[in-house]
């Protein structure tokens, strides 16, 4: 008699626990409802990230930004103001288009074959008929399309992760894969070897001071209000850089 | 009282956009907003006034803030904390996205395809070309139970707004506190 009585008590115990349970689950899918169709689009483990150059990434973001909006930011408006935006796209794909070397290379590297020939034909033809590169008549004309590939893309398409932020010096938000691939690319940038060598023109390392310059604040003067647009999203300038930079790495290298 | 129910519903569903009708109520939405960004004479603050209810009935805005804070975050907060985030989240998107398109200058637009990622969503992929650079915009879309497609997320070359607020909200949540964001997102109002 007693072990049947232990019996109900046990089915009944059971029984509770079950609607209690059942009862907590119901409750919480009806929180969390509209949660549940995007939880494998924003996955919770791409923004707890492993940082451990934090202590000097976010002091060199801030000082980045300072030179961005204090410096670079009014010489770029000035110029902006002075030079028309025809000539001033037309500058950037002059350096643009000398860079070639670094495209052909790296769509090799990845076996894009098609991508390095159509890159030769856009090299060949803007260098000529497009007057150094000023007029991207290949696209133009032609219809064909460029085909940007880094180093860093090269090592993120052979499997390297985006693992350690590092925030270059005016260069802005980076990762160890992508200085890595910096510092590769630099071997086949004609702008880099305009730098005073031996066998070489160049008696001093004024004129690659200001190729660099001119380059870095022309490429600027396109994108100023870009910058300024999009700090004003920030709550957190050093996280809010860092997201929008390896989104979009992230984009090139799955392209 | 039925006759009123019945009334709501027909509006509703004139209101909602059926996913056959995406792609042409965009281009109509974003046709509207550029002929306002292009007028000359108005400042942007008058322009913003005007471009917002364009795409009022589009957005979700309010998942859009869920979804900004993550599910973590917001089941951890209380119903008030709820509305005021929510309020004071949406008016900053709605000026970010109108201080997005103020950039817009000879660009056209082209809509390039809808595409079906599963039952409940669709992407609607659009090219911003100008005249030396082309920018890739997809629209995401997703099939609300009352009100018909409504994007969710917007992501300009490959950068997903709701995913770079979602990093900025988590650490600021994780290392400081919900005052602390609360206070930054006031600075930007």
């Amino acid at each position: 008699m007693n072990k049947f009585l232990y019996l109900i008590k046990g089915v009944y115990l059971l029984k509770t626990i079950i609607i209690v349970c059942f009862s907590f689950s119901l409750l919480f899918s009806q929180i969390d409802n509209s949660f549940n169709d995007f939880q494998d689009e924003f996955p919770i483990k791409k923004e707890v990230a492993w940082d451990p150059l934090k202590v000097y990434n976010i002091p060199m973001t801030q000082f980045n930004d300072f030179v961005y909006i204090h410096i670079m930011g009014p010489i770029a408006k000035g110029y902006r103001y002075l030079v028309s935006k025809p000539i001033r796209e037309g500058v950037s794909n002059v350096f643009y288009n000398i860079q070639f070397p670094i495209r052909f290379t790296n769509n090799l590297l990845q076996f894009k074959f098609n991508n390095a020939f159509e890159e030769t034909s856009r090299f060949a033809i803007n260098s000529t008929y497009g007057l150094a590169g000023f007029i991207d008549i290949a696209k133009s004309e032609a219809g064909l399309k460029r085909h940007d590939e880094d180093f860093g893309q090269t090592l993120g398409f052979y499997g390297m992760g985006n693992d350690i932020p590092i925030v270059l010096p005016l260069l802005g938000p980076s990762n160890l894969r992508d200085t890595i691939g910096l510092v590769g690319d630099t071997f086949v940038n004609p702008i880099y070897h305009a730098q005073k060598r031996d066998w070489n023109i160049f008696e001093n390392n004024k004129a690659y001071i200001f190729i660099n310059t001119y380059n870095m604040a022309n490429e600027y003067s396109l994108h100023v209000d870009e910058y300024e647009n999009i700090r004003k999203d920030s709550v957190n300038l050093y996280i809010l850089l860092k997201s929008v930079y390896e989104q979009r790495r992230d984009a090139l290298i799955e392209e | 009282m039925k006759k009123i129910i019945l009334l709501f519903f027909i509006t509703m569903s004139l209101c909602a956009v059926e996913k056959a009708n995406i792609s042409t109520t965009m281009k109509n939405k974003i046709n509207d907003a550029t002929s306002i960004i292009i007028q000359k004479n108005l400042n942007l603050k008058e322009k913003a006034t005007r471009i917002f209810p364009i795409f009022e009935d589009i957005f979700d805005y309010k998942l859009m803030t869920k979804l900004s804070l993550g599910k973590a975050n917001w089941v951890k907060m209380t119903p008030e904390q709820r509305n005021e985030f929510s309020t004071k989240f949406i008016t900053h998107l709605k000026n970010s996205y109108v201080d997005k398109i103020s950039l817009y200058t000879d660009e056209k637009l082209k809509i390039l395809e809808l595409k079906e990622i599963s039952k409940k969503k669709v992407w609607l992929l659009t090219r911003l070309i100008g005249s030396k650079d082309t920018y890739d915009i997809t629209y995401k879309f997703y099939k609300s139970k009352a009100n018909g497609w409504l994007i969710y997320d917007v992501d300009i070359i490959g950068i997903s707004l709701i995913q770079i607020y979602r990093a900025q909200f988590n650490n600021v949540l994780q290392k400081e506190s919900y005052a602390t964001l609360l206070s930054k997102l006031d600075k930007k109002l």
